[in-house]
C-alpha cells in the first residue's frame, strides 16, 4: 500500500482520543513553552495530535496564543503600595492640578495601586476614610480598574472599622462625578471657590468646558 | 500554582473585591485570542470582516461563561492564561463547525468522490499513480466492513470533504465520538486491505 494511504489508515493504539487530549492540552502546551518534551509526558496525546487534524489545529492555536500573549498580559492586581510615592507622582497629578496641594498630602494615608503585569495602571490614596487622590492611566480607562480600586478601598476602610467613605472633586468634573455616583457615592455638600490660584490652582482652569471653581463632597455608607 | 495564576483565581472568585474588573480584563484577553485564532484559520473557513468579529465575540463570551463555571477545577497544572485560552480556542472550533453549514450549504449535498481522496489525505503525486489499483478494494471495504455510522462519517469526511467539526455540529455529537468512528473505520479498512493482500 502507498505510504500516504497506509499512514492515513494506520491507527496508533496509544491514541487517547479527543476528549482526553483536549482535557490536558493546556498542560501539554505549557510543557512546550517551558522547553520540555511533552510527548514524553503524554505519549497518548502526542499520538492523538499526529492523527487528529482538528485537535492538532486547536493545539497549534493554543500554542500560538500562549506564546504571543502570556508575556504581555497579567491579571489586574490591586495591592498596597509601599514604595516611594514620587514614582507615582504622574498618576497623582492626573487628579490634582495644584502641585502645592499635592505636596501637602502625597505622603498621607495608604496608597493602593492597580497593576497589570509589572505596569502600575492606577492608584487610590485613602486617609481616615477619605479618598484623597485617585487616577487610572489614560490608556487603561473604561476597563473597570477604577471600580476595582474603590472596591479594595471599601474593604480596607471597613476593615478599619469606618462607617463612611468620603471623597471630594470639582463640580465641573462631570466624568468623575458620574464615576463616583455609579460606585454608590451620594452628594453631600458644595464648597465654593475651593480651586483658586491662592491654593495653587491655575487660573482659568476648566473641565469639560466648565470653569473649575467649586468642590463637591460625596460620601458612601460602608 | 504560579503567582500570576493564583492572582487570577483569587480575583475571579465569587465575592472577590474587583471581580468585575478581573472578568472584564479576562474577557478582553479571550476576545483577543478569539480574533487572532479566527484570523489564523480564516482562509480555510472562508470568513472575514464583520462575520469574523461576530464569531470572535460569541466565542469569547461563551468561553468566559464556561471558564467561570469551571473555575474551581483549575488546579494550576498550567498557567492560568493557557488554561483560559484553551476554552476560547475550543469555542472557536465549535463555532466554525456550526458556521460551516450557514455559509457552505452546497457542501452538505456534495457527492462522494473517490477521486478527491488523494487530496484529502495528503497523498503525494508519486503515490497517486498507484491509487487507482486500490480504489475498488477500498470502496468494497467501506461498503461491506464498516457500520452504517462509520460509513456515514467516513463518507462525509473523506469522500465529501466535510470538516470534522462541521460534521460534529451537523450530527449534534462530540468531536471525540466522530473521531472514534473514523478511528475504527480506518482500523477496519486497513485490516481489510491487509486481508486482501494490498497491505502488510
Amino acid at each position: 500500500m502507498q505510504p500516504d494511504l497506509d499512514s492515513f489508515l494506520r491507527t496508533d493504539p496509544r491514541d487517547v482520543g479527543c476528549e482526553q487530549a483536549l482535557a490536558v492540552l493546556h498542560t501539554y502546551v505549557d510543557l512546550v513553552l517551558d522547553g520540555e518534551r511533552p510527548e514524553e509526558h503524554f505519549p497518548g496525546v502526542a499520538a492523538h495530535l499526529r492523527a487528529c487534524g482538528p485537535c492538532n489545529e486547536d493545539y497549534e492555536g493554543l500554542l500560538e496564543a500562549a506564546r504571543t500573549m502570556v508575556a504581555q498580559d497579567g491579571p489586574l492586581v490591586v495591592e498596597p503600595f509601599d514604595g516611594d510615592r514620587a514614582q507615582l507622582r504622574a498618576l497623582f497629578e492626573e487628579a490634582e492640578d495644584s502641585a502645592e496641594q499635592l505636596d501637602g498630602y502625597i505622603s498621607a494615608g495608604t496608597v493602593l495601586v492597580a497593576r497589570v503585569g509589572e505596569e502600575i495602571v492606577g492608584h487610590l490614596q485613602l486617609a481616615a476614610g477619605e479618598i484623597l487622590n485617585m487616577a487610572v492611566a489614560d490608556h487603561c480607562r473604561g476597563h473597570g480598574i477604577g471600580r476595582a480600586l474603590i472596591e479594595h478601598a471599601v474593604a480596607l476602610a471597613r476593615g478599619d472599622g469606618r462607617a463612611l467613605m468620603t471623597v471630594a472633586t470639582a463640580t465641573a468634573d462631570i466624568g468623575t462625578l458620574r464615576f463616583y455616583q455609579r460606585c454608590g457615592f451620594r452628594l453631600r455638600s458644595i464648597e465654593r471657590d475651593a480651586f483658586t490660584p491662592r491654593r495653587g490652582y491655575p487660573e482659568d482652569l476648566t473641565a469639560d468646558g466648565i470653569p473649575v471653581r467649586d468642590r463637591v463632597w460625596l460620601d458612601l455608607e460602608l | 500554582m504560579d503567582s500570576d495564576s493564583a492572582r487570577w483565581v483569587a480575583a475571579l472568585a465569587p465575592g472577590a473585591p474587583g471581580r468585575d474588573a478581573a472578568i472584564t480584563r479576562l474577557h478582553e484577553l479571550l476576545l483577543r485570542v478569539a480574533r487572532s485564532e479566527l484570523r489564523r484559520r480564516r482562509s480555510r473557513w472562508g470568513i472575514d470582516g464583520p462575520e469574523l468579529e461576530d464569531l470572535a465575540h460569541h466565542a469569547a463570551s461563551d468561553a468566559l461563561l464556561a471558564l467561570l463555571a469551571k473555575l474551581e477545577q483549575f488546579r494550576g497544572e498550567s498557567r492560568f492564561t493557557t488554561w483560559a485560552y484553551r476554552f476560547v480556542v475550543l469555542e472557536v472550533s465549535m463555532k466554525l463547525g456550526r458556521h460551516f453549514w450557514r455559509t457552505a450549504g452546497a457542501h452538505e449535498n456534495a457527492d462522494e468522490d473517490w477521486e478527491l481522496v488523494p487530496d484529502r489525505i495528503g497523498m503525494s503525486p508519486h503515490a497517486r499513480a498507484e491509487w487507482h489499483d486500490l480504489v475498488g478494494e477500498l470502496a468494497r471495504a467501506v461498503d461491506e466492513d464498516l457500520t452504517p455510522h462509520q460509513r456515514r462519517v467516513f463518507g462525509a469526511i473523506v469522500l465529501r470533504g466535510t470538516p470534522l467539526d462541521a460534521l460534529v455540529a451537523e450530527l449534534d455529537t462530540t468531536r471525540g465520538a466522530i473521531y472514534k468512528a473514523m478511528f475504527d473505520a480506518r482500523r477496519k479498512l486497513r485490516q481489510a486491505l491487509v486481508a486482501s493482500g494490498y497491505a502488510t
